[in-house]
C-alpha cells in the first residue's frame, strides 16, 4: 500500500474509529497481565489517542473537501455470515454522522484531559481510562457504522461502559444498585433496536443504510409499506427512548449520577444520551414513511420535555438538576426529529452536548460560583419560579411540586407495570421449578450476593 | 371497616413519655455531626460530644456508637513500623508507662506486649483459619521473622519445626482461658436499628424531602409551605391525593392527612409512631439515637440549623430535629407495616471458628514469645490461664491503641529532642540591631514555610506569628460583599462593625462598580437558570457550540483563563480606592440594627493593638516596616473551599483584619496610648496590611498609597522579597504534589500552584492543614532557621516579658481550641475517612448549597474528604510552650476548656524553659523531664537543599542559609 491509500479518507476514518478501540485493548490487556502503567503515561496515551483521532478526522475532511464528496464509506468483509444474513464490517460517515463523530472525539478528548487530574491517585484511575477508551470506540462505532447491525455493537459498548462507570465506586451499595437499574432499563429498551434491525433486514434484505435508503441524508426515502415502517419505527423509538432517557424511562437518569463527575459529563451531558436521537435521525426515512411513528416521536419528546423541565425545577442538587435539564432538551430534540427538522436537531445536539459538558464539569464548583454571583448581585439574587406561582392556584401548585418532587411517579409506574409483575412471574416460575425438580438440587445461596 | 378517626393512641399522651422523648433527643442530638452549611467550614473536634472523656476511652466509646475505627488500621501501623516510623524502643517506652504485672517467672506484661507488638501478630480472617491449617505452611514452618532465640526455645526437644508447631497449636486448642467478654469486640458491629429493611425504602423520599426543605437556592422552585416547619410542610405536601405511590407508601397520604386534621404536634407524632413501631419502655435513648444515626448528616444539619438558624447562608428556616424525627418515623411506621419482614442475615461467626481464631492468635503470639507447647503444658493451670488471658487482652483494639501511642511517642521525640538541641546549640537570638523589616503572619502551619523562606532571603528580617484575626474581632463588609460577616474565632461574638468604603474621591467609581457587578451577576444568573429551563434552554443550547472555546480553554488552559478573567474584570469594572470605616468617638454608643458599635474608640483601638503586640513580645525593637499578612484560600472543584481559609477568622479570609490592624497601629493617638502601656513604637515605623492566598500563593499588600515616601525604597525591597518567598513557598508545597514536576524551579512551581487553583478538575488545590502536628508557643529564636516541614503552628510569645502569665493565658485560650479543633478534625477524618470524614470527593454532589452527597441521593456527608487528608499523620497536636511547667500548669488549670483538652489528653503538651532550654513533657498528669543527649541536627544550606524532590514527611533540620551563621 502506498502513502496515498494510507491517507485516503477511507483509511483515515477507519484509523480514527479503531484507535480508541486498540488503545482500550492495549490498556485492558496490560491491566489483566498485571502491569499498571504510571498515571502520567496513561494520560499521555489518552491525549495522543484523541489528538490522533482528531488529526485523522481533519485529514479525512480535507480529503472529502478536495474531492467534493459528502460521504465516506470504508471497510469490507463481514463480521458474521449465516446463510443470507450477514453483518458487514463497514463504516460510513455522511453529513449526519460527521458532526457527531468530530464532536465525540473533541469532547471525549477534553474529558480525558479533565479526568487525568480529577481521578489522580484514585484506585480506579486505570479502570476509568480503560472504560473511557472503550466508550469512545463504542460511540464512534455507533455514529460511523454503515449498517444498523454494526450500530448495535457500538450501542452495546456504550451500554456496558455506562453501567460500569455508574458502578465505579464499587465499595458502596448505592452505585451498584443504581447501575443495575440503569442496566435493566437499557437492556429492556435495546430489544427495540435488535428486533427493529431484524425486521428491517427481513423486509428489505439488508440493514446497510446505503442499501435500505435511497438518496443522501437528509433527503432519503425508504421502500417500506407504512404498517411495517410504523412497526420498525416504534421499535427503534423504544431503543432511543431508553438511551435518551425519554418517558417513561427517564428515571434512570438521576441514578446514573452515581459515577464520577467527568463520566456523568461525557455520558449524560454529551454523547451517550444523544445516541438515541442519532438513531432516530439515521432512521429518518422510516419515520417519514410512517406518520404514526413520527407522531409518536413528537408526542414522547414533548411529554418528556415538559415532564423533565418540571422535575428539574425542584431538584436541589447540582448533578440531578443538570440531568433533568438534559432530559428536557433531549425531549425537544426528539420532537424536532419527529417534526422532520433534521438539521435543527443536529445543531441542537451539538450545542447541547457542549453546554452540558461544561456545566457538568463545573458542577463541583457550583458553590464557589454561586457565592461569587451572590456577592456581585449585592445579596439580592433574582428569585426564580415566580411566573408559575402567580399563575397557579396554591392547591395546584402544591400538587405540581409534589408531582415533580417524585419525578412524575414514573419510577413507581414502571415498578407497578413491569417490575412487580415480572417479579411475581419469577416467583411463580420458581415455585413451578421447585415442584418439578426433586428437592436438594437447589444451590443454597440463592439469595442476593453481597 | 371502621374509619380511623383518632390517630393518636393513649400512649402518646402519657405524661412521662414526653419527658423521656425530650431526654432521648437531647442525648442523641449531641452525638450528631456539628457541621453547619459547608459554605463556612469551621474545624472542630469531630468527637466534641466525647470530649469529657479521656482520649483513648472517648475514641473507643465513639467507635462503638458510630461503628467507626478508633485508631488507624493495624495494617497501617505495621507499615509505619516497617518504615521505622515506629520502633521497638517506642513500643517499649509506651508499654513501660502502663501498669506492669508479672505473668511467669521470666515474663511480665511489659515484655510480652513489647515483643508481640514489635513482631506483630499475623492477620488471619477467622473463617480462613481452617483453610490455613489444611492448605498452608501454618503448622509447618515458623513465622519468618522469629528471632533465633525464640526458634531455639521453640524447637527444644523436638525433631522438627512442624513437630513443635503442631504441639504448640494443640496446646493452644486445649488451654482454657477465662472466657470473659472483652471490653471491645475485635470487630465491633454498628448498632442495628429495628426494621432495617424499612430504612432503605424510606431514605430516597426522606432525603429528597430534607434536601428540598433546607435548600438555600439551588432549586428553581422552593418547597411550598416550608416557612411552617418541616413536619407541616411535609404533611401538606404528602397528604395530597392524586399521587402514584409505591406499595409501601400507599397509606402515607392518609396518615399525613389524619395528622394534619388532628393538628398533632411533632412530639405527639413521634410518640405515636414509636408506639406503632413497637418501641416502648422506660427509655427511648437507644432507639432514637439509632434512628437519627441512620442519616446522621441530614439529622445533624436539621439540629444545627435549629440551634443556630443564622448559619443558613441565604434562607433562614424553622428547622427542628423533632420535626425531622416525626417525618422519619411516620414514613418508617407506614413502610414497616406493609413491607415483608425479611429475616435479618446475620453472619455470626460460628463458635468453632471463634475457638479456632482465638487459638490461632495465641499460637502466633506464643511463637513470638518463644514459648513451646511443652513449656505451656508444663505450667501450672493457673499460670497458663494467666498467660493466655494476657495474650487475649492484647486484642485488636488494645494493639492499635498501643501502636498509636508508640506512633505518637516517636513523633514527640522526633520534635522535642531536635528542638532542645537546636536551642542548646544556637541559644536565643537577641541581636542588638534593628531588623530590616518585621512580618506578622497567622500562626497557621502553612505559613511556616513562607516565614522560613523569607528569613532565608533576608536573615535580618524578623517574622512573627499571631492568631490570624490579629486581635480585631469585627463584623465586616467589604465593598464587594453582599452581607457583613464576623471575622473572628467562632467562639467570639464581634461587638464592632467595620465597613469598607470607597475613598471620598472615588465614590462615583464605587457605584459604577457595584452596578457593573450587578449587571454581571444578572447575566451569570440568567444564563445559568435559563440553560436549565425549557424554552430559554432551547434557545441557549441551539447556539451552544459558541461555548466550545470556553470549555476548551477552561479545561486545557486554566491558568490562562484565570489571567484573562482577571484582566477583563480589571478593564470592565472600575476599581475605586477604598478605606476602612473604623473610628467612633468615645461618646457615641449608638448601636446598629444588629446591635453593633460602629467602629472603635481610641481606647478600644489601643486595647486591640496592645493585646496583640504585648503577648507576642513586641514591646520595642520595631523595624521601620511592619507587614501584617492575613490569609485565605481560593479554589475550584472544592465544596470544602472554606475549610482552607483562616480558622481564627471563623473559616473566612483574614485580609481585612490585617488591613485594619495596620490602620489601627498607624494611628497617632493609638501610638501615644501604647506608649503608656509600655509599648513604644518609633515614629518612623509604618504598618502595612496584606493578604496571602495559601492556594495560589498570591501575596498582596493594602493601602500602599498611604505609605510615607521615606519608606518607599524599603517597601519595594520587601515586596521583592515577599514575591520571591511566595515562589519558594510554592516550590516547597509542590514537593507534596505528585502531579508537579519534581525538580521544578520556584517560578515553575508558582505557575503550577496557580494552575491548580484555577483547575475545574483539581480535587487537591492545596493540602490545607494536612500533616499538622505541632504548635510552638515561644520566641521565633527557638525555631528560626529550623525546617519544620509546614507542620507546626508558630505562635509568638515571650515568657520573659510576661511576668504574671496573663499574656500566655490569653494566647493559649485562643490558640489551643483553634489548633486542637483543626488537628482533631484531621485526625478523625484520616483514621476513618468513611465514617468521620466524607470519603472521596469524586462522587460528591453539592446539594442545596449546604453540603455534599455521594451521587444523587445519600446522607449529607460531613467531615473532611479523602483528598484533603490523604497525606496526614494522625497524631494529637503537640504543644511546645516556651515556659516552665510551674507557670504553664496554672494557666491550663484556670481555664476549664483548656483544662479539658489537657486533662483528657486531647492534646499533648511540653514546655521548654526560656532560661535554660530544659524540656519537660506532660505524661499522664504530671510533667516529666526529658533527657536530651546533645547531638547535631542535620543541616542544609537552604530549604530546597533539604526537601528536594521528596514526597515523604521530613525530620527537623537546621537550615544554615548562605549568609546566616549559627550563633555560638
Amino acid at each position: 500500500m502506498n502513502l496515498e491509500s494510507f491517507l485516503s479518507p477511507e483509511s483515515l476514518l477507519v484509523a480514527a474509529v479503531l484507535a480508541p478501540g486498540v488503545v482500550f485493548l492495549l490498556l485492558a490487556f496490560s491491566w489483566i497481565l498485571g502491569y499498571l502503567p504510571a498515571e502520567r503515561l496513561v494520560a499521555r496515551v489518552a491525549n495522543t489517542t484523541f489528538s490522533f483521532c482528531l488529526l485523522a478526522l481533519a485529514g479525512m475532511m480535507f480529503g472529502m473537501w478536495q474531492t467534493g464528496a459528502t460521504s465516506v464509506s470504508a471497510g469490507s468483509g463481514n463480521w458474521l455470515e449465516v446463510h443470507e444474513f450477514r453483518i458487514p464490517l463497514a463504516l460510513f460517515v455522511d453529513r449526519l454522522s460527521l458532526p457527531l463523530v468530530v464532536l465525540t472525539v473533541v469532547l471525549v478528548g477534553t474529558v480525558a484531559v479533565f479526568s487525568r487530574r480529577y481521578l489522580h491517585r484514585d484506585p480506579g484511575f486505570h479502570r476509568f481510562f480503560i472504560l473511557l477508551h472503550l466508550f469512545a470506540f463504542g460511540a464512534l462505532l455507533v455514529f460511523s457504522s454503515a449498517s444498523f447491525d454494526l450500530l448495535v455493537g457500538g450501542w452495546e459498548l456504550i451500554c456496558v461502559t455506562s453501567v460500569l462507570l455508574i458502578a465505579f465506586f464499587q465499595h458502596r451499595a448505592a452505585p451498584a444498585r443504581n447501575s443495575v437499574r440503569v442496566f435493566a432499563t437499557y437492556r429492556a429498551c435495546d430489544v427495540g433496536l435488535i428486533v427493529g434491525a431484524f425486521l428491517l433486514h427481513h423486509a428489505t434484505g439488508s440493514t446497510r443504510y446505503s442499501e435500505v435508503f435511497e438518496g443522501t441524508w437528509p433527503n432519503q426515502t425508504v421502500a417500506l409499506e407504512s404498517g411495517l415502517a410504523t412497526a420498525i419505527g416504534c421499535l427503534l423509538l423504544l431503543a432511543a427512548m431508553g438511551k435518551s432517557a425519554q418517558l417513561p424511562f427517564s428515571g434512570w437518569m438521576p441514578r446514573a449520577m452515581e459515577g464520577p463527575t467527568p463520566s456523568s459529563a461525557i455520558f449524560y451531558g454529551a454523547i451517550s444520551v444523544h445516541a438515541g436521537a442519532y438513531l432516530l435521525l439515521r432512521a429518518q426515512p422510516i419515520f417519514e414513511a410512517s406518520p404514526i411513528a413520527s407522531g409518536l416521536v413528537v408526542f414522547i419528546g414533548i411529554a418528556t420535555a415538559l415532564h423533565a423541565t418540571l422535575v428539574a425545577r425542584v431538584c436541589t442538587d447540582a448533578k440531578t438538576a443538570l440531568a433533568y435539564s438534559s432530559v428536557s432538551q433531549l425531549g425537544i430534540i426528539l420532537a424536532e426529529i419527529g417534526l422532520g427538522l433534521s438539521w435543527l436537531a443536529v445543531i441542537h445536539i451539538a450545542g447541547h452536548a457542549v453546554v452540558r459538558t461544561l456545566q457538568f464539569l463545573k458542577a463541583p464548583s457550583a458553590l464557589h460560583e454561586y457565592h461569587g454571583m451572590h456577592a456581585a448581585a449585592g445579596g439580592h439574587v433574582q428569585a426564580t419560579g415566580l411566573h408559575y406561582e402567580l399563575l397557579l392556584p396554591p392547591g395546584l401548585r402544591t400538587w405540581l411540586y409534589r408531582f415533580s418532587l417524585d419525578r412524575g411517579h414514573f419510577d413507581t409506574l414502571i415498578e407497578r407495570l413491569f417490575a412487580q409483575p415480572l417479579e411475581r412471574f419469577a416467583v411463580r416460575m420458581k415455585a413451578v421449578e421447585q415442584h418439578l425438580l426433586p428437592v436438594g438440587t437447589h444451590a443454597k445461596g440463592s439469595g442476593p450476593r453481597e | 371497616m371502621a374509619v380511623p378517626t383518632v390517630v393518636i393512641s393513649r400512649f402518646a399522651t402519657l405524661p412521662g413519655s414526653r419527658q423521656l422523648l425530650h431526654r432521648a433527643i437531647h442525648h442523641a442530638a449531641h452525638l450528631l455531626p456539628a457541621q453547619g452549611p459547608i459554605g463556612v467550614f469551621i474545624h472542630h473536634n469531630t468527637l466534641h460530644a466525647f470530649q469529657h472523656l479521656p482520649f483513648e476511652d472517648a475514641v473507643t466509646a465513639a467507635a462503638a456508637v458510630y461503628g467507626a475505627r478508633p485508631f488507624m488500621t493495624e495494617q497501617a501501623y505495621r507499615e509505619q513500623f516497617s518504615e521505622g516510623r515506629i520502633t521497638s524502643a517506642d513500643i517499649s517506652a509506651v508499654v513501660s508507662r502502663e501498669a506492669n504485672i508479672g505473668i511467669t517467672d521470666f515474663l511480665d506484661r511489659r515484655v510480652l506486649r513489647t515483643e508481640i507488638l514489635s513482631c506483630g501478630p499475623r492477620d488471619f480472617a477467622p473463617s480462613a483459619i481452617q483453610w490455613h491449617l489444611d492448605e498452608t505452611d501454618f503448622l509447618g514452618a515458623f513465622r519468618a521473622d522469629l528471632s533465633p532465640v525464640a526458634i531455639t526455645k521453640l524447637t527444644a526437644g523436638r525433631k522438627s519445626a512442624a513437630d513443635s508447631l503442631q504441639a504448640l497449636f494443640s496446646a493452644c486448642m486445649d488451654v482454657r482461658g477465662p472466657e470473659k467478654k472483652p471490653a471491645i469486640a475485635d470487630s465491633q458491629l454498628p448498632n442495628i436499628a429495628p426494621h432495617v429493611i424499612a430504612d432503605e425504602h424510606i431514605h430516597p423520599l426522606l432525603i429528597r424531602l430534607c434536601a428540598a426543605f433546607v435548600d438555600q437556592g439551588m432549586a428553581y422552585w422552593s418547597m411550598p409551605g416550608r416557612e411552617g416547619g418541616f413536619l407541616k410542610a411535609v404533611q401538606v405536601l404528602l397528604s395530597r391525593r392524586g399521587a402514584l405511590l409505591p406499595g409501601h407508601f400507599v397509606k402515607l397520604a392518609e396518615e399525613f392527612r389524619l395528622q394534619l386534621e388532628a393538628g398533632l404536634e411533632a412530639e405527639e407524632v413521634v410518640l405515636e409512631m414509636l408506639y406503632r413501631l413497637g418501641i416502648t419502655g422506660d427509655s427511648f435513648d437507644a432507639p432514637i439515637l439509632a434512628e437519627l444515626l441512620e442519616l446522621p448528616g441530614w439529622a445533624g444539619i436539621m439540629y444545627r440549623l435549629e440551634q443556630e438558624p443564622e448559619l443558613a447562608p441565604h434562607v433562614r428556616l424553622k428547622c427542628s430535629l423533632m420535626d425531622y424525627l416525626a417525618v422519619r418515623l411516620t414514613l418508617k411506621a407506614i413502610a414497616a407495616a406493609t413491607l415483608p419482614v425479611r429475616p435479618e442475615v446475620r453472619r455470626d461467626a460460628k463458635l468453632g471458628t471463634t475457638i479456632l481464631a482465638r487459638a490461632a492468635f495465641r499460637f502466633d503470639c506464643l511463637q513470638i514469645l518463644g514459648i513451646s507447647g511443652a513449656e505451656l503444658n508444663a505450667m501450672s493451670a493457673h499460670q497458663r490461664r494467666y498467660l493466655v488471658a494476657e495474650i487475649d487482652a492484647l486484642n485488636l483494639a488494645e494493639r492499635t491503641r498501643l501502636l498509636h501511642l508508640a506512633y505518637e511517642f516517636n513523633h514527640e521525640i522526633g520534635i522535642l529532642k531536635p528542638l532542645a538541641n537546636y536551642r542548646r546549640i544556637n541559644g536565643i537570638a537577641t541581636s542588638g540591631t534593628r531588623p530590616s523589616a518585621q512580618v506578622l503572619f497567622c500562626i497557621d502551619e502553612r505559613e511556616e514555610s513562607t516565614r522560613r523562606h523569607l528569613e532565608e532571603l533576608a536573615p535580618d528580617m524578623e517574622t512573627l506569628g499571631a492568631a490570624g484575626f490579629f486581635g480585631v474581632a469585627m463584623d465586616y463588609a467589604g465593598i464587594d460583599d453582599a452581607h457583613s460577616v464576623p471575622l473572628c474565632p467562632v467562639v467570639v461574638k464581634p461587638q464592632h462593625e467595620i465597613r469598607e468604603r470607597a475613598a471620598h474621591a472615588d465614590s462615583h467609581l464605587s457605584s459604577a462598580r457595584s452596578s457593573r457587578r450587578k449587571l454581571w451577576a444578572r447575566a451569570v444568573r440568567y444564563l445559568s437558570v435559563s440553560s436549565r429551563t425549557l424554552i430559554r434552554g432551547w434557545a441557549g443550547t441551539l447556539v451552544g457550540l459558541l461555548a466550545l472555546p470556553l470549555l476548551l480553554v477552561r479545561v486545557l488552559f486554566p491558568r490562562q483563563y484565570g489571567l484573562l478573567r482577571d484582566l477583563l474584570h480589571r478593564e470592565t469594572v472600575p476599581q475605586p480606592r477604598t478605606t476602612l470605616d473604623f473610628s467612633r468617638t468615645r461618646t457615641d454608643a449608638s448601636r446598629s440594627e444588629a446591635g453593633l458599635l460602629q467602629g472603635f474608640t481610641v481606647e478600644e483601638k489601643i486595647d486591640r493593638v496592645a493585646g496583640l503586640l504585648g503577648p507576642a513580645g513586641l514591646r520595642g525593637g520595631f523595624a521601620r516596616l511592619v507587614v501584617i499578612l492575613g490569609h485565605g484560600s481560593t479554589s475550584l472543584n472544592n465544596p470544602h473551599e472554606s475549610a482552607h481559609d483562616c480558622g481564627a477568622c471563623g473559616g473566612r479570609r483574614g485580609g481585612p483584619n490585617a488591613r485594619l490592624f495596620a490602620a489601627l497601629a498607624n494611628h497617632p493617638a493609638v501610638r501615644v496610648g501604647l506608649c503608656d502601656r509600655g509599648i513604644s513604637i518609633p515614629d518612623d515605623t509604618w504598618f502595612v496590611g496584606g493578604y496571602h492566598d495559601t492556594s495560589n500563593d498570591l501575596v498582596e499588600l493594602y493601602d500602599l498609597q498611604e505609605v510615607p515616601a521615606t519608606h518607599r525604597e524599603e517597601l519595594n525591597c520587601l515586596s521583592r522579597q515577599l514575591d520571591r518567598a511566595r515562589a519558594l513557598d510554592a516550590q516547597e508545597r509542590a514537593r507534596r504534589f505528585e502531579a508537579a514536576s519534581p525538580e521544578g524551579s520556584p517560578e515553575r512551581a508558582l505557575r503550577h500552584v496557580q494552575d491548580r487553583a484555577e483547575q475545574l478538575s483539581e480535587p487537591r488545590p492545596e493540602y490545607g492543614h494536612a500533616t499538622n502536628a505541632v504548635c510552638v508557643v515561644g520566641r521565633r529564636g527557638l525555631t528560626k532557621g529550623l525546617f519544620m516541614d509546614r507542620r507546626a503552628f508558630l505562635v509568638s510569645y515571650d515568657a520573659t516579658q510576661d511576668a504574671n502569665d496573663e499574656g500566655l493565658a490569653r494566647l493559649l485560650g485562643a490558640v489551643v481550641p483553634v489548633c486542637a479543633g483543626i488537628n482533631l478534625e484531621y485526625y478523625f477524618s484520616f483514621v476513618d475517612n468513611e465514617r468521620y470524614g466524607c470519603g472521596t470527593k469524586l462522587p460528591h454532589n453539592i446539594t442545596g448549597l449546604v453540603g455534599v452527597m455521594n451521587g444523587p441521593e445519600s446522607d449529607l456527608r460531613t467531615g473532611l474528604p479523602l483528598q484533603m487528608v490523604e497525606i496526614h499523620e494522625p497524631v494529637r497536636i503537640l504543644f511546645v510552650v516556651e515556659s516552665t511547667p510551674e507557670r504553664v500548669a496554672p494557666v491550663f488549670k484556670a481555664n476549664p476548656q483548656l483544662s479539658e483538652f489537657l486533662e483528657n489528653r486531647w492534646i499533648r503538651l511540653a514546655t521548654l524553659d526560656p532560661e535554660t532550654g530544659v524540656v519537660h513533657v506532660r505524661r499522664g498528669s504530671k510533667f516529666e523531664l526529658l533527657d536530651v543527649a546533645p547531638s547535631q541536627l542535620p543541616t542544609a544550606g537552604n530549604s530546597f537543599g533539604w526537601f528536594g524532590s521528596q514526597l515523604r514527611h521530613l525530620p527537623l533540620a537546621h537550615i544554615t542559609g548562605p549568609g546566616w551563621q549559627p550563633r555560638a
